[in-house]
């Protein structure tokens, strides 16, 4: 069966004007229909720079190599039209801020008719319609009045809500939600953890969820990919990785979670040093400056790929010298 | 005591001049509702709430910086109400504030060493070599010394924040209050501020106001818990009984996020401030509220030692304290 | 312990840099990136050019300014006299360059003298009681709904002619600019947490603004003084073209130009004398007023470029 997402040693260097910058190295993955897919990472692992690609929105310094393959077509190797058709329809997003993503001077109920322009064969008052249905799908009250409303009538939960009625009525065959509860409170994020966990029912396709959260990750998430400095270095079942995690900086980061941390305790774990600059060319791993695990040859030669878990077709990997047996 | 707040009541100014029209009750936004609350020597307070909730408004109270309506606070035997620089400059000097964004809390065009030196200018304490209680202080935070020259924006953002750490303490305090020390940190580097505020306390024996939205650091680093809704403390107690067992519907409802606990979802989003609701502010989005929650303000009861609610309706009552 | 991330400052600065204040080495850093540019380099070298004609204008005039000759009026331009002779025979070089440091003074002297009253008037707005701040802010508005040259004569009629009356009507209506700014600025920066952090650390309001708001201010400052001169000049020549501003013999711009314009038959070179440096002067500024304002710009957002 294809994967609906293929990704094979996708690099992405963006030409900036203090020298290339590798945003990504040798990416690959795989999503399959009907999977919800956690992406974690702090800062500068390079994950949105993956979700971009996903969406095909990098911007026009960015110098690609690899293949990245929705179903089964090359998304780079197609013209910018061919792209451009893509999005909004196959591929939607849900993106962190919920108060610069809507249009500030256009009602809701106008936005998400214009969001289904892609749906030709539809005339406005079915848009409408489906609108107005979605809007209560999501749990929004009383959603024929909300239409008329303007974003800035909208509370950032009610907005994040609208985001996700929009992008679920392009029907995507792939979700892509980057940071989708960052920006709201705990207990709206909790409303919004729910509804997106409904949400796998109405997505015919697969859902990505982009995060440096990993107890996000396990709450909504079938399988994890965990990012670092631009590369991928572990992927596998989320339940698999959090009890059992194979990549050093995995247990690492795992460690440092509070919210894991049983034992109450006035001391955290941190990981010391700092994630290497993009800007600069590096051999070997790119964790092995702050491994506690690292030898020799961590520094010299990048990791390879070492699968893990129940006979999938390279699926679950971690990347990572020391599984070397 | 180091701090002590009883019965504060912020509020602010709403509209311009038409807003003096306008009926009593809407010509102001009352952020701070009646809050009290007490902090021994040593100590760390974790203040837990959403935005909305009027924590940060309170951690500025305690420094003066929000228009008091109402209410007193004493800083180490220091009283102050009110508006005016007065009464308040002498409780600023025994009180530290790191603010949530640190690169902003530092003016751009001063380097380090004049920075974390400036409270000993402000307050003109005599004697002092500048420079070398610069490098003190820096030390003290775990920076090296070629630190002192650079300006803000030469540093990262754990940086800075250890640099306004250095700041708080210039002066030796009693009580800092960090406002969201954690936050826009990863994960990977959370630890270094909380473990540098710990070491410090540990050394020092300052105590903390910890103002965060993050309940599962205010879990391990708080000896005592302080959850505010619109405005209010809603619930106050040791930490572990807070997490054991909450004893207010909102607390509980908090708590089922992250860190086991069953997981209850809250409807709706939490009211406007003007005006506020009748009765017991959280009926709305209660999922236990009763006929009487609309009509009638709830009274602060206690269910345990040290461990207080605002509820009609507690989820423990004192009886139960020990089954808990 | 943690080293800095990427080292935003390039090369270590060589100990001799090092020693330097701040200010100077900040200075240093806006010179460069103001002269990077074509446009910074024709307006520095105006200004610059300007700066040093009003300075020392005593030294580098060949004649007395005000010396009359009638056996010399009206002559061309010529070895002895570069630029010509007016119809008193007075050399027109010498007084296009006595013309420069009287213009100068008068830039000085208004602009100066607007700033200091419109930056006291914009802290109080700022920080001051809501009904005052919004009395100050009618009075700007109405001040800047005035036209300009009705109002200028309107203040020669009533004060007489004279540099001096000059300058109280640039000051008078370079007011409200420099007031909006210094009260925009205020409100802006006043919320900005480091103003808080200085408050919170028991600073008077007197030390944050002297400390904090002040330097912090001087950017935007700075880049309206710059796009100023030109209106000062264009003010003080108009009102002198029409006699109502230096009264003779002071030579300026505008007053050669006046002379000039009477003899623009027989001796056009008077007029070209006089207008060619009010010229020079607003071309100029204006181009090192548009590079200031780039230089000051991107620096900040460059030097703020953090991690992604």
């Amino acid at each position: 069966m294809t994967p609906l997402l293929d990704i094979a040693d996708l690099s992405i260097t963006y030409a900036t004007a203090s020298g290339p910058v590798r945003a990504l190295k040798d990416v690959s993955l795989r999503i399959e229909k009907g999977e919800v897919l956690g992406l974690v990472g702090e800062s500068g692992s390079g994950k949105s720079t993956l979700a971009s690609a996903m969406m095909a929105l990098l911007p026009a310094n960015a110098t690609i190599s690899g293949r990245l393959a929705f179903n089964g077509a090359d998304l780079f190797a197609l013209d910018p039209e061919a792209r451009r058709r893509l999005r909004g329809n196959g591929v939607a997003a849900i993106f962190q801020d919920p108060f610069t993503a809507l249009n500030p001077a256009t009602r809701i109920g106008a936005q998400l008719v214009e969001f289904q322009h892609h749906k030709t064969g539809i005339g406005h008052a079915e848009r409408t319609r489906r609108a107005v249905a979605m809007l209560a799908r999501v749990g929004i009250s009383d959603p024929e009045r909300r239409m008329r409303q303007y974003p800035f009538e909208l509370s950032g939960g009610i907005r994040q809500r609208v985001l996700i009625a929009a992008a679920l009525l392009t029907e995507p065959q792939l979700l892509v939600a980057d940071e989708p509860t960052t920006a709201l409170d705990a207990t709206t994020e909790m409303q919004i953890i729910a509804l997106l966990r409904a949400s796998r029912a109405l997505v015919d396709g697969a859902i990505v969820l982009v995060t440096h959260d990993m107890g996000l990750v396990a709450d909504l998430c079938d399988r994890v990919a965990v990012m670092y400095a631009g590369e991928l270095v572990e992927a596998g079942p989320t339940a698999e990785v959090v009890a059992h995690p194979r990549h050093p900086y995995t247990r690492a980061l795992l460690a440092c979670d509070p919210a894991l941390i049983t034992v109450q305790t006035r001391h955290f774990p941190t990981i010391p040093g700092q994630v290497p600059d993009p800007g600069i060319p590096r051999d070997g791993c790119a964790f092995a400056a702050r491994c506690t695990e690292a030898s020799g040859l961590c520094h010299t030669t990048p990791p390879p790929m070492v699968s893990i878990g129940i006979g999938d077709d390279g699926g679950d990997f971690a990347r990572c010298h020391r599984l070397v047996a | 005591m180091v701090l002590e707040i009883e019965d504060l009541v912020v509020r602010y100014r709403t509209g311009g001049w038409a807003g003096a029209l306008r009926p009593k009750s809407q010509r102001h936004v009352e952020v701070l509702a009646g809050v009290g609350l007490t902090l021994d020597a040593g100590r760390t307070l974790g203040v837990v709430g959403e935005s909305g909730s009027g924590k940060t408004t309170l951690a500025r109270a305690v420094v003066g910086l929000a228009p008091i309506a109402a209410g007193v606070v004493r800083v180490d035997g220091m009283r102050a109400s009110g508006w005016g620089d007065g009464p308040w400059r002498f409780i600023r000097r025994k009180v530290g504030f790191m603010f949530q964004d640190p690169l902003a809390s530092l003016d751009p065009r001063m380097d380090v060493a004049t920075l974390v030196t400036e409270p000993f200018v402000i307050h003109r304490t005599q004697g002092i070599d500048r420079r070398r209680e610069a490098a003190r202080l820096l030390d003290l935070v775990g920076l090296p010394a070629r630190f002192l020259e650079r300006h803000p924006y030469q540093l990262s953002g754990g940086q800075a924040r250890r640099v306004s750490v250095a700041r708080a303490l210039a002066l030796k305090p009693k009580l800092v209050i960090a406002d969201e020390p954690t936050a826009g940190l990863d994960l990977s580097i959370q630890g270094d501020v909380l473990n540098l505020m710990t070491d410090l306390q540990a050394e020092l024996g300052m105590s903390y106001l910890l103002i965060t939205h993050n309940l599962t650091v205010a879990r391990h680093v708080a000896d005592e818990i302080a959850v505010m809704y619109l405005g209010r403390i809603v619930e106050t107690g040791p930490t572990d009984a807070i997490y054991r067992a909450p004893a207010h519907p909102y607390t509980r409802a908090l708590l089922g996020a992250r860190g086991g606990g069953e997981r209850i979802v809250l409807e709706g989003e939490p009211p406007g401030l003007s005006p506020r609701p009748q009765g017991c502010e959280f009926h709305g989005r209660c999922p236990i509220a009763k006929p009487r929650c609309q009509s009638e303000a709830p009274v602060e009861r206690t269910v345990a030692p040290r461990h207080r609610v605002l509820c009609h309706f507690p989820l423990i009552q004192p009886d139960m304290a020990g089954t808990a | 312990m943690s080293e800095l991330h990427f080292d935003v400052t390039g090369v270590a600065p060589t100990p001799a840099i090092r020693a330097a204040p701040a200010w100077l080495r900040r200075a240093a850093g806006l010179a460069r990136a103001v002269l990077a540019g074509p446009m910074g380099k024709v307006g520095a070298v105006s200004v610059g050019l300007m700066l040093i004609l009003a300075v020392s204008a005593g030294i580098l005039a060949p004649y007395d300014p005000i010396a009359i000759a009638p056996m010399d009026r009206l002559e061309g331009p010529s070895l002895s006299h570069p630029l010509g002779t007016d119809q008193l025979g007075r050399d027109l070089l010498s007084r296009v360059i006595e013309g420069t440091r009287t213009v100068m003074e008068v830039v000085v002297a208004g602009i100066g003298g607007a700033l200091a009253i419109g930056l006291s008037m914009g802290l109080v707005a700022g920080y001051g009681p809501r009904l005052l701040a919004s009395l100050l802010m009618l009075i700007s508005d109405v001040v800047m709904s005035l036209p300009m040259m009705l109002f200028a004569l309107a203040m020669t009629a009533m004060l007489g002619g004279g540099l001096g009356t000059v300058v109280l009507v640039v000051i008078a209506f370079m007011v409200p600019a420099y007031f909006r700014v210094a009260r925009g600025q205020t409100l802006t920066l006043k919320g900005a947490d480091y103003i808080v952090a200085a408050r919170a650390m028991g600073a008077s309001p007197l030390r944050i603004i002297m400390r904090h708001l002040l330097p912090n201010m001087a950017g935007p400052l700075l880049v309206l003084i710059a796009m100023d001169v030109p209106t000062v000049i264009g003010i003080e020549s108009g009102l002198s073209f029409l006699g109502q501003g230096a009264q003779p013999p002071t030579p300026t711009w505008g007053s050669i130009l006046r002379d000039g314009f009477a003899f623009i038959r027989q001796a056009p070179h008077i007029v070209l004398a006089g207008g060619l440096p009010i010229l020079i002067a607003t071309v100029g500024f204006t181009f090192f007023s548009e590079a200031l304002r780039d230089a000051l710009d991107p620096r900040l957002v460059g030097k703020k470029a953090r991690r992604p």
